[in-house]
């Protein structure tokens, strides 16, 4: 096991499996009162949300959550300590990986009861006896007060933890076989004006992954410790190693204990109490045996709860606190979050950059690449790309249906915002919304490994059209030249799988009839995804969540608005009055 | 990870290929015993996890098939509804050896005694420690038994007797001890497991609410005409709570032993109450008290639970009136504050007060003054 006074002087970061609100909650509480700058919590792993909100104090943050294990190790670094909060079959598993991804961590807490007795055994012999410090199985985990809390021990309510001055580093070691009880004797302690130099649970389970021989001679190792506490119950032979450490003078502070489970010796047939280690199978494993062989080795055994307070009660007081402990008074959680903008102290900030920076900087199309992407983009590349694509996208053409319905919009006298809205509300499925039904098209092709024949066959067996693919006017032959322009950045990237699918579809269409080449929205669709991979490394499940966000209509809405309006103040330049059709023009059947 | 025991039925079909015996219910009666083959002799025993069978009558050697139901009525008659039936196998009493396999932190443990059957218990130091690997016992036996307690979770065989000749061995008797939380992946199920107590309405009903939630629950009669009736969370206050009574002279007065603990659902606490108010109501004791409690609990939501309590005892509250019970409550943890408040208010209300507590007084001394009032 770690020794103390290490977690102590680094106390890490925590990785957290699972999901587990007042348990992650109540770690950021005791990390706020301990005066931690920040969460010891630095992400989560869990498929629930990308980020999770807590309180800081009075205030919240946001938690990072990743879907695997891996990711979170690709976007955190190093951390030192895994808290697992997973169901008991999948404890194993998620541990194992935990440490594969985290070689050097020192160690972890498991929470799950019902973890098979072959898997902890396994856990024990591969990571415990190896120097890392893995708390549980079925168990409540480790407290330091003042440095770090790995686990539910201690409480999820805050006001537990101040109560029981959780922020203090003392010198009474609690350790317990029973997460409940662990709680109970902490409040015991705390009551008689004791403060505590760690608190250990090791579980209730048969084959805990740190045993109690291991918690007691960390408990002598750390010089803060002048006592330690222990509370036992009936079932197994730990308490005869404890017997033995102190016989041997490997233990040599002074003991006060509790074993319970004398009511089992009532009985005739053995009784299994709550917990699973709990039934004595033979004289040596019940309550009063063991009591004995601790009683005879030198510690102080108490036969009743009252005893036990009152040997407590004895020990050498300290009322000592800490001065700095925050107060947390009021909490009302935010109804939402954002990551994009909020109010710095250098005025207004948009995604991590102020305003006046912005201003200075004076490139729009980095601004704009930044927005759409919640982050500074990585590469020059990116930029260059959605400025192109911006100044390719502005117009084309009065006739085309969102410009149509600006320019009626306008000439019936409506203003400047109705005659946009017109425009905009117009952008769907057949006009200008095809970028991200075609990036959605590459995307489920290559990621689903589709040969482009076979995308191909399916549609024309539904009789539906490809998105990206076809123009009105351009066909093999005479290319269009905007796409010819596009086409260009795919020479800019190491690698493109995405623009190789459209251009295979495109063969194979192309083939068919002249005019079903790879449009403008195709091109933009294909070499985002390609420059997003490549160049800003998103991963699959990355660029999925922004097809399925309409991302990729963003890179045609933006610069249309800049048309749109233009056609807006034209009209109200050239003042031609109200439209109306031609009756000529309507087939009235 | 609770060891719980199969059926000696289930633990052979585990450990013997083709075992010829065969599982019998008395509702499947007829149907269990054309399981098995004509011209056979059989043994038929009590399955339910009960040891020493023979001393107690629970055992009928040499029954011919035909007479195998008759056989398994007479043994229905004393109370029990599972059976098994086996050919007979005929052999030496010096044949007879003892073996145990136990998982261990350290591996396998093996006990072996060559001085099997019923002799073993008076030859206890003829029982000896080994390593799987040098026990003296056919190698694919052991073998066998290794894998079948690693892939089905098997954490204690102890069979006995077990007869050897040459590389052939056969299973006298078997009882296994498996591991509760491998049932997900192994192939005995629910169904193979005995419990040689038989259930009341209130058990049962509490042990199929234990199955069927990620919180754990746990009810057992001990004195079914108990004077004091506890509802307690967490495993080890529960047991430090039984023990007070114990120390205090008196045991026999504890109608039962149970916990709920892990964040149950206020649903689940009031089900859980219901049930233990329905065994308490059966008691004959004249005066009887609920204590409710528990240690100051990590993440078990106070005010949540004691919600789900209330709703309980208030639909119960006439019948307890008339019974005269009251109730103790100490408790702690998160919404504590709260809970108490909402608890001593409806006692108060519904003439059930006896106490409540916080965790200002020991978690003990509830036990005190219940005993107080109920063994007064």
């Amino acid at each position: 096991m770690r020794s103390l006074q290490d977690i102590r002087s680094d106390p890490g970061r925590i990785l957290a499996l699972g999901n587990y609100r007042p348990g992650f909650q109540a770690i950021l509480d005791f990390d706020y009162l301990s005066g931690k700058s920040e969460p010891s919590i630095a992400g989560i792993v869990t498929s629930a949300g990308k980020f999770q909100k807590y309180f800081w104090g009075e205030k919240e943050v946001l938690l990072p959550c990743y879907p695997a294990i891996g990711q979170a190790k690709s976007a955190l670094g190093d951390v030192e300590w895994m808290f697992n909060v997973n169901s008991g079959r999948r404890a194993a598993r998620s541990t194992a990986d935990f440490f594969t991804e985290f070689p050097n961590a020192l160690g972890g807490h498991i929470f799950a009861e019902d973890v098979p007795e072959k898997d902890a055994i396994e856990l024990y012999n591969k990571y415990q006896t190896s120097g890392k410090t893995l708390i549980g199985t079925a168990g409540v985990g480790l407290l330091v007060p003042g440095y770090l809390k790995l686990g539910v021990v201690g409480g999820v309510d805050y006001r537990q933890l101040v109560a029981n001055r959780l922020m203090t580093p003392g010198s009474v070691a609690v350790l317990s076989a029973s997460g409940g009880m662990i709680n109970e004797i902490i409040t015991q302690v705390a009551a008689s004006s004791h403060t505590i130099s760690f608190a250990l649970c090791f579980g209730g389970d048969r084959f805990p992954t740190t045993t109690p021989k291991e918690a007691f001679l960390a408990a002598e190792a750390d010089d803060a410790t002048t006592h330690i506490v222990y509370y036992g119950e009936l079932g197994g032979q730990d308490e005869y190693e404890l017997a033995d450490l102190l016989t041997t003078g490997q233990v040599t502070k002074p003991v006060i204990c509790y074993i319970a489970g004398v009511i089992s010796e009532n009985f005739d047939t053995p009784v299994q109490f709550g917990h699973a280690k709990a039934l004595a199978g033979n004289k040596s494993e019940t309550a009063s045996a063991k009591r004995n062989a601790l009683a005879n080795a030198g510690a102080t055994v108490a036969s009743s709860m009252a005893d036990f307070a009152k040997a407590i009660s004895e020990l050498p007081t300290n009322t000592e606190e800490r001065k700095d402990i925050p107060v947390i008074e009021s909490r009302n959680g935010s109804l939402f979050s954002s990551t994009i903008s909020k109010e710095g102290d250098d005025g207004y900030e948009f995604v991590g950059t102020s305003m006046q920076a912005w201003a200075k900087e004076g490139d729009i199309a980095t601004q704009v690449t930044t927005a759409l992407l919640g982050k500074r983009p990585q590469s020059v590349l990116t930029v260059d790309f959605i400025r192109t694509v911006f100044l390719l996208s502005a117009d084309h053409g009065p006739q085309v249906s969102g410009a149509l319905n600006t320019i009626v919009t306008a000439r019936a006298g409506k203003g400047l915002v109705d005659s946009l809205a017109a425009g905009l509300l117009t952008i769907g499925p057949r006009f200008g919304g095809a970028v991200s039904d075609a990036a959605n098209e590459w995307f489920s092709g290559v990621t689903e490994a589709r040969e482009p024949a076979e995308h191909v066959e399916n549609y024309a067996k539904a009789k539906k059209y490809i998105g990206g693919i076809g123009h009105k006017k351009y066909r093999i032959g005479l290319p269009d030249p905007r796409t010819t322009l596009l086409a260009e950045y795919a020479d800019r990237l190491p690698s493109h799988r995405y623009f190789d699918y459209a251009k295979a579809i495109e063969a194979i269409t192309s083939a068919k009839k002249g005019n079903l080449i790879l449009n403008v929205d195709g091109h933009i669709a294909a070499l985002m995804l390609d420059i997003l991979e490549q160049e800003e490394k998103y991963d699959e499940q990355s660029l999925k969540q922004l097809i399925d966000a309409d991302f990729f209509n963003a890179l045609f809405v933006i610069p249309r608005t800049v048309g749109f309006v233009a056609h807006y103040l034209d009209q109200k330049r050239l003042d031609e009055g109200l439209f109306r059709l031609p009756d000529d023009d309507v087939l009235l059947a | 990870m609770s060891r719980i025991k199969l059926s000696e039925f289930a633990a052979k079909s585990l450990l013997v290929d083709d075992y010829a015996g065969a599982s019998l219910r008395i509702d499947s009666l007829e149907s269990d015993v054309d399981k098995l083959a004509d011209d056979e002799s059989y043994i038929v025993k009590v399955d339910q996890g009960i040891k020493k069978r023979g001393k107690q009558g629970l055992i009928v050697l040499n029954v011919s098939k035909e007479n195998i139901s008759e056989a398994v009525r007479s043994l229905a008659d004393k109370g029990f509804s599972r059976f098994v039936a086996e050919p007979m196998f005929p052999h030496e009493e010096s044949e007879e050896r003892y073996v145990s396999f136990e998982r261990t932190r350290g591996g396998i443990s093996v006990h072996y005694s060559e001085r099997g059957g019923v002799n073993v218990e008076d030859n206890p130091e003829s029982v000896k420690a080994y390593a799987p690997e040098d026990v003296p016992l056919p190698k694919a036996f052991v073998e066998r038994v290794l894998r079948v307690m690693d892939e089905q979770h098997l954490s204690f065989i102890e069979i006995n007797p077990l007869v050897v000749r040459g590389d052939n061995y056969w299973l006298l008797d078997a009882a296994v001890l498996a591991d509760s939380a491998g049932e997900y992946v192994t192939k005995w199920t629910e169904d193979d497991v005995v419990d040689p107590h038989v259930p009341s309405d209130s058990e049962a009903a509490v042990a199929e609410m234990n199955q069927n939630s990620p919180a754990a629950f746990s009810f057992r009669v001990l004195n079914p005409d108990g004077a004091l009736w506890l509802i307690l969370s967490g495993g080890g206050a529960s047991i430090t709570i039984a023990d007070e009574a114990m120390n205090r002279g008196k045991a026999d007065l504890i109608g039962n032993y149970g916990e709920y603990s892990g964040g149950p659902t206020t649903e689940e606490s009031y089900l859980y109450t219901k049930h233990v108010i329905e065994q308490l109501l059966l008691s004959k004791s004249p005066k009887k008290a609920i204590v409710i409690a528990g240690g100051v609990a990590n993440f078990t939501d106070v005010k949540k639970t004691f919600k789900g309590v209330i709703q309980a005892l208030d639909e119960y509250s006439d019948a307890l009136k008339t019974q005269g019970v009251k109730v103790y409550v100490r408790r702690g943890g998160p919404n504590e504050a709260e809970g108490l408040a909402m608890m001593k208010n409806f006692l108060e209300g519904s003439g059930l007060f006896g106490s409540v507590h916080g965790s200002d007084i020991l978690l003990t001394e509830v036990i005190t003054e219940a005993l107080e009032y109920a063994d007064a």
